[in-house]
């Protein structure tokens, strides 16, 4: 049995961005497909059910496109002038389409035959969606500053907005509620419209109301849980709090010209933006930062990533469409959608953390330590053996010198992580108590000032605790008696105290999401 | 070669028999060994099956016991190993019983067990020496006041003397041949001073000689003493010395009416041990001091005696805690001594210069030593956790050391969570055990009885404690190993004290297939905060390959599922590691055991009244079952195929169909139910209730119907039990651990089970790997000491391979050829045809002595079995049995039959008239040195005697 040298535990580590999977992963959405059109490409929109054929808006035509080949399936021209915002419904069987005389049609995509015609808008009509969970609504965004809700079995309209004062030239139905709108209006707002009360429930202008200084906004995006909306101006990217009553949370400005195009990533948890200025930026949602960057031949104008992640559709303003492709892995691609769905509810933490899962403890420990075999006596194995060399911390623990051994980790190069580990070493062996003994206040300070730089780091803080506990039983008595130690031990209360304010905030929010999170799983119960 | 019947020492007529007892053990003693039951355990015997006599058997149980048998042995013993005369083998003390191992390879190579005592149990053995008179026997003494002389090499028990009062100590010395020495606690004069007197004790003196018919040993008492801890006569004969308290006792032999002269030690006196040349002695006290009294000399002791002395005395002090042990070696310059501090200090007496072998791994509770064969010495050290190490002396290193199954509650008790990790690992058939470190465990493999690993959960410096409180180790408190096979994961915590929280690990072990060697892969701090974690298990492997989840309930509420996760890295081999796949938790109530259906599509939770079912993929709540019949349900587990639920309450069982939602049948249970155990292949599960502390009651159900199908009774409780099965079958076979920590066998299919060596045995009939001699390395291996049985078996493959045609045994160049003499005996065989009647076990051996007979060459005797055709006159006879009563029976020497044939050879006393004899040049075998021979007179004689009267028959 041999002496076992004090073992530094690893602590887990946040992983990085930089040189991150992230990177790697976007990289993959390789061989982009350059399709020309006529004009400018105005709107991509992908089918969300299977087979994920998309919708391409150009000039006076929609296009639907097969993500396998990248070639025409579809071909639907019956616009009379420029066509704006084809989309597909949720079911895959009709697209959606207006044009710049204000006329929206309603496509059957089999047989191209027009459905619908909607023609009460006056000027070029740049949004037409269906609503997600009311699949019979279609929300219209207008240039005469009205946004319209339509029915579509009985042809008519439901509700008008007309809250706006100027162009209203994007606009999205909500995927939490079945009522509630969010367009962005060139008169630099953007609005939550709810078609029970009619009315306009919400306004978010960057600028405050002041409209002087005010930039059209282009484009609104919604999050899935219906909480939170970007919506972007000019080059800056704003994130707004719904639920706070629209509040903005985060303005972003990494574009250096407007940002036209915005998309979200098939689970939301990334967003991308698609600018004048050639680029297409992802961003990590969960801090905001950009992770990823991709460049465009041409200033961007539309965006749309497949709902299985294997395509971005980018349009652009010389008439060029780009797809970007990604060839899947095989286990992704089995992977049943529904289940997918289930465990994504069921809350478990990989679903949380994504990708960037923290190790927690610690992972694949290099066994240094083998386990004696007691194997054949007969069997003659010649082991090779490395002479270690001991830690001049092990050899004094070693040899019982306690005390020596806590002074040799005090010391300003040493690691904390191999301090509390002696430490910990220490309390296994009943020995901190003798370490700890006998101090003067030079010696004492070393101590002391470990315990207060460290004292509020994770990983250490519940040693550092029981520590401070055992120095301030063994010196008490000789409190007042050294200025030195006098205002460590006031530096140390002052540092517990602030902490213990921040671990009463930090229970306050957690408390506060225990409440939102059961609030969602309530509703999540499948009803029997 | 087994004795046969007619060798049975009661067939040869005999003067006397000192022990009415004696003669018939040798049969008795066999017949319990053949029948391996019908007796109950005590102590932890080894391999006893438990079929206890009805009488012991209280008057409303009537229950059928169920077969169990228990595999530790007892703890070890205080008195340190003896070893033979030439040190090649040793005998330990282990409970009732003496277990004779070999130096050499530490295996146990016999145990002759004491009979039970005519008050029932057989009882402690507390202390062994070599007869004086004959060194290849042993005295043992035991504390049911009985001295037995034993015969190891034929592993016999002699004679038995009933002193009637425990014994504790026994010395014997060339120079007091016919005595030996004896300590013995003294019967309670009065009742009334019960506790007082309880340690009073006395040395005896016991003559050995019968020189008449009596049965009663001649006994002296030299005089009354404390609790006896020591008991040393001088290397010169002339002292005998106990300890005692604070005292040491000095008799002078030379005139033992004279009694004790006390000398007084300021501490507790805890070991003794003598000089081996000068008369003084060392002593270790219970505070860590040793002391040297030099105080044997005529002029003191003769004046006082009777009175209590101080005298001059070298002290040496090292030990922080109790000497247990002291030990001299041979040539008296170093003086060993160890104890709690598991670190042997060599003391250089002349210098006091002190050496260490430290870190041990266990306190040290012997010391003994002996000579190896190269003339060199080597240390013994018998341990608390019963291993035995050899220390050499000259490197001062372990040079090996012998560990049977460690399994001790002294380690263990002081653990506030009662949990014993305990698992099977299916691939191996292996059990996993709590070692004699609580942070440690062991790998016990039943097929070859023997423990294979120890593994270190916790690796920990061993530092012996400080202060009165000894040091809280992190104990291991769980052990699961997932189905494949290939993870084992471990809790290990270390319960606070006042100062400082605990700790608690979940670590997740992967087992190397190659050196099947756990590997440490993932550790998990606090995988439950800093409270326990209640219930640990891996899933039922869904799919061959597939990995299975691991999840675990803590008392901080939380139900936590884990799952092995890859990271591929470019140019390296993917990584697997443990990571936090969900968790459930409970705000109100704790979750006291999780457990998963047969497909390991749900988990069952316990908590308190309620038993919730998850989906153990989308961990969405599936149900919840509840139900006033049981407000507490302590555990759950999916029985029949994963149809029902078995919920477990204090005292009732419920069985839910999952099917229907509701209850199919509810028991209650008159005794508390510990435990639950499915069978692991069909429906029916067993529940253990426990009756008293000391029996349970074993309740065997089927799904079907709330009548129990069967009722049975166990002579222990079980803290924890899981099940194995050697071979699919109807009945449960479980292991488990019982509250007294020892390791049993539960169930219908426990056979008796026999560990090697684990009879007595004699020991000639060991065939011990004999050291090649300088004869054999010049000239190569004797032909007659060959090993037939050996040869048989390697002959045989190797014949297998030539299959049939001999001939292609040479095709092979001769460097890849099996050795000639595993060649030559197939080879020949292929070529003779056998006879077929007769069946010569030595034909090789038996043709070559006769070709030989010409040359006079130093070839050894053979060994012959064959009985030779020899007229002995009547009158031969006579004066044979007039040399036989005058050597052998005066003094009373074994007189059974040496079962090995030839080897103790007598020349000129044998009436040998063969022809072949007189040719025969008179050279003795030659004996390796390490194997022991028998007294050569009393046996030779016996056997040829023996075989001449069956001749005359």
């Amino acid at each position: 049995m041999d002496y076992q040298p004090v073992i530094v535990k690893v602590h887990p580590r946040p992983s990085n961005f930089k040189s991150s999977p992230e990177a790697r992963y976007w990289r993959q959405f390789k061989h982009p497909v350059f399709v020309k059109e006529y004009a400018p490409v105005t709107a991509v929109h992908f089918s969300p059910a299977r087979p994920h054929r998309y919708a391409v808006t150009a000039a006076t035509r929609v296009q639907l496109y097969a993500p396998r080949t990248q070639k025409v399936t579809k071909t639907i021209s019956r616009f009379k002038d420029v066509a704006r915002s084809g989309s597909i419904r949720a079911d895959g069987k009709l697209l959606v389409a207006g044009d710049d005389t204000g006329l929206i049609q309603v496509f059957d995509i089999n047989s191209r035959a027009i459905l619908r015609t909607f023609d009460s808008h006056k000027q070029p009509v740049h949004v037409t969606k269906f609503s997600f969970l009311a699949p019979t609504q279609i929300l219209s965004c207008s240039d005469d500053t009205t946004v319209r809700i339509w029915d579509v079995p009985a042809q008519s309209c439901i509700t008008t907005f007309t809250s706006h004062t100027d162009y209203v030239r994007t606009g999205q139905p909500s995927t939490s509620s079945p009522h509630l709108y969010l367009t962005g209006s060139y008169d630099a707002t953007v609005r939550l419209f709810d078609s029970r009360s009619g009315q306009c429930e919400m306004v978010m202008s960057p600028a405050g109301g002041s409209s002087s200084s005010s930039v059209p906004v282009e484009q609104v995006l919604m999050f899935p849980s219906g909480t939170v909306a970007v919506s972007s101006a000019g080059p800056i990217l704003r994130v707004w709090d719904l639920v706070a009553g629209g509040r903005c949370l985060r303005a972003l400005s990494n574009h250096q010209k407007t940002v036209t195009a915005l998309a979200f990533d098939s689970t939301a948890s990334r967003l991308l933006s698609g600018g004048l200025d050639q680029m297409v930026k992802v961003y990590d949602v969960s801090t905001y930062k950009v992770a990823h960057t991709m460049r465009y031949p041409a200033p961007v104008l539309c965006l749309a990533v497949s709902p299985d992640e294997t395509h971005i559709a980018a349009g652009m303003t010389d008439g060029t469409l780009s797809v970007r492709r990604r060839t899947p892995k095989a286990s992704e691609a089995q992977s049943d959608a529904s289940l997918a769905a289930t465990i994504l509810r069921s809350g478990t933490f990989e679903t949380f953390l994504g990708g960037a899962m923290p190790a927690i403890g610690q992972g694949t420990i290099k066994g240094k330590v083998k386990a004696k075999p007691f194997g054949d006596l007969n069997e003659f194995r010649i082991e090779s053996r490395r002479a270690k060399r001991l830690k001049s911390y092990d050899k004094l623990l070693k040899n019982f010198k306690y005390s020596a051994a806590l002074d040799s980790v005090l010391r300003k190069n040493v690691p904390p992580t191999t301090t509390f580990a002696l430490i910990q070493e220490l309390i296994h062996r009943d020995g901190l108590r003798i370490a700890l003994a006998g101090r003067d206040d030079v010696l004492l300070e070393p101590i002391l000032r470990v315990l207060v730089k460290y004292v509020t780091d994770p990983r250490f803080g519940e040693m550092v605790c029981d520590v401070a506990g055992l120095v301030i039983q063994m010196y008490t008595p000789i409190l007042g008696q050294s200025p030195l130690i006098d205002t460590l031990f006031l530096r140390l209360r002052k540092k517990v105290q602030a902490e213990l304010r921040f671990q009463k905030e930090i229970q306050r929010t957690k408390g506060a999401l225990d409440m939102i999170f059961s609030a969602v799983a309530s509703t999540n119960i499948p009803p029997r | 070669m087994a004795a046969s019947t007619s060798h049975e020492p009661q067939d040869i007529p005999l003067p006397s028999t000192p022990s009415s007892t004696t003669a018939k053990l040798g049969r008795s003693r066999k017949g319990l060994k053949e029948k391996g039951k019908g007796k109950e355990t005590v102590g932890g015997k080894r391999s006893t099956i438990g079929n206890p006599p009805p009488s012991t058997r209280s008057i409303h149980e009537d229950d059928p016991p169920l077969r169990w048998v228990s595999i530790t042995d007892s703890a070890p013993s205080k008195s340190p190993p003896l070893f033979t005369q030439d040190g090649s083998y040793y005998f330990a003390l282990v409970g009732t019983s003496v277990k004779i191992f070999a130096t050499s390879t530490g295996q146990l190579v016999s145990t002759l067990s004491a009979p039970p005592s005519p008050t029932g149990s057989p009882s402690e053995i507390t202390s062994v020496v070599l007869n004086p008179q004959n060194i290849f026997q042993i005295i043992t003494g035991s504390l049911d006041g009985a001295i037995r002389i034993w015969d190891f090499l034929d592993a016999t028990l002699l004679r038995t003397y009933e002193i009637g009062q425990p014994i504790h100590h026994i010395c014997a010395h060339e120079k007091h041949q016919d005595n030996i020495f004896i300590t013995v606690s003294r019967p309670n004069p009065n009742k009334q001073t019960k506790k007082r007197m309880e340690d009073a004790s006395s040395v005896l003196r016991i003559s050995l000689k019968v020189a008449d018919v009596s049965a009663l040993p001649d006994i002296t008492a030299l005089g009354k003493i404390r609790f006896p801890t020591g008991l040393a006569v001088a290397p010169s004969g002339n002292w005998l010395v106990a300890t005692a308290g604070h005292k040491a006792y000095v008799s002078n032999l030379s005139n033992i009416k004279s009694g004790f002269t006390k000398y007084v030690s300021p501490d507790k006196i805890n070991c003794l041990s003598f000089h081996p040349m000068e008369d003084f002695f060392a002593t270790g006290d219970t505070k860590g001091n040793i002391r040297l009294w030099y105080c044997l000399n005529e002029s003191s002791t003769v004046k006082v005696a009777g009175l209590e002395k101080k005298t001059q005395t070298t002290s040496l002090h090292w030990h922080a805690h109790a000497v247990s042990s002291l030990a001299f070696t041979s040539n008296g310059a170093y003086l060993l001594s160890g104890g709690e501090e598991s670190v042997l200090v060599i003391w250089q007496l002349h210098s006091g210069r002190k050496e260490f072998v430290p870190r041990l791994g266990a306190p040290i509770q012997t010391i003994s030593v002996t000579k190896t064969l190269r003339g060199g010495e080597e240390y013994l050290l018998g341990l608390t956790d019963a291993t035995f190490v050899f220390v050499s002396a000259s490197t001062l290193r372990i040079s090996r050391s012998y560990a049977r199954i460690k399994l001790f509650p002294s380690n263990h008790s002081s653990a506030l969570s009662q949990s014993v990790p305990l698992a099977v690992h299916p691939n191996t058939s292996t059990f996993i055990l709590p070692s004699s470190h609580a942070s440690s465990v062991q790998t016990y493999s039943l097929s070859s009885s023997k423990v294979v690993s120890e593994l270190e959960i916790s690796p920990s410096n061993r530092v012996s404690r400080r202060e009165e409180k000894p040091i809280e180790p992190s104990r291991v408190e769980r052990i699961v190993i997932s189905p494949s096979g290939d993870w084992m994961a471990s809790i290990d915590a270390r319960t606070p004290d006042e100062d400082f929280q605990g700790e608690v690990y979940m670590k997740i072990w992967y087992r190397d297939r190659k050196t099947s060697v756990w590997v440490l892969n993932t550790r998990i701090d606090k995988p439950h905060g800093l409270h326990q974690v209640l219930s640990l298990s891996f899933s039922p492997q869904a799919q061959a390959g597939e990995e299975s989840y691991l999840v675990s309930a803590g008392g901080d509420g939380a139900v936590k599922t884990w799952r092995l996760r890859h990271n591929r890295e470019k140019g390296k081999e993917a990584e697997g590691f443990w990571l936090a796949r969900s968790c459930i938790s409970f705000p109100n109530e704790i979750p006291t055991h999780v457990s998963w259906s047969p497909d390991g599509s749900l988990l069952a939770v316990s908590l308190g009244a309620y038993v919730m079912l998850y989906d153990a993929l989308t961990n969405v709540h599936r149900t919840t079952f509840t139900s006033p019949e049981c407000l507490h349900a302590c555990t759950t587990y999916f029985v029949g195929q994963g149809r029902y639920l078995a919920v477990q309450g204090k005292r009732e069982v419920l069985l839910w169909d999952l099917v229907s939602q509701s209850v199919r049948w509810s028991f209650a249970s008159p005794y508390p139910i510990y435990n639950v155990v499915p069978h692991p292949e069909n429906v029916t599960f067993a529940i253990f209730t426990s009756v008293a502390s000391e029996r349970s009651r074993v309740y065997t159900f089927s799904p079907s119907t709330s009548q129990p199908s069967r009722v049975t009774y166990l002579p222990f409780t079980l803290s924890n039990a899981v099940c194995y099965s050697p071979k699919p079958s109807a009945s449960l076979s479980l292991a488990g651990i019982t509250h007294d920590w020892r390791f049993v066998l539960v169930g219908d299919e426990v056979k008796s089970f026999q560990e090697e060596g684990s009879s007595a045995t004699g020991l000639l009939l060991q065939s011990l790997p004999k050291r090649r001699t300088l004869f054999q390395d010049i000239f190569g291996k004797s032909i007659f000491e060959h090993n037939y049985a050996l040869s048989n078996e390697t002959s045989a493959a190797t014949l297998e391979r030539m299959s049939g045609n001999a001939e292609s045994a040479f095709d092979v160049p001769a460097y890849l050829a099996p050795p000639l003499e595993n060649l030559f005996d197939p080879l020949l065989s292929v070529y003779l045809k056998q006879h077929p009647a007769k069946q010569d076990p030595l034909p090789a051996a038996d043709a070559l002595v006769e070709d030989d007979l010409g040359m006079q060459v130093d070839e050894p005797e053979p060994i012959v079995q064959h009985p030779r055709t020899v007229r002995i006159e009547a009158e031969e006879i006579s004066s044979l049995i007039a040399v036989f009563q005058k050597h052998s029976l005066q003094n009373c020497t074994p007189l059974k039959t040496p079962k090995m044939n030839g080897v103790a050879k007598v020349n000129g006393i044998h009436p040998e008239t063969s022809k072949s004899k007189s040719f025969r040049p008179e050279v003795d075998v030659p004996t390796p040195l390490s194997e022991p021979r028998p007294s050569p007179v009393v046996n030779g004689i016996g056997k040829k005697r023996k075989k001449a009267l069956d001749f005359l028959e």
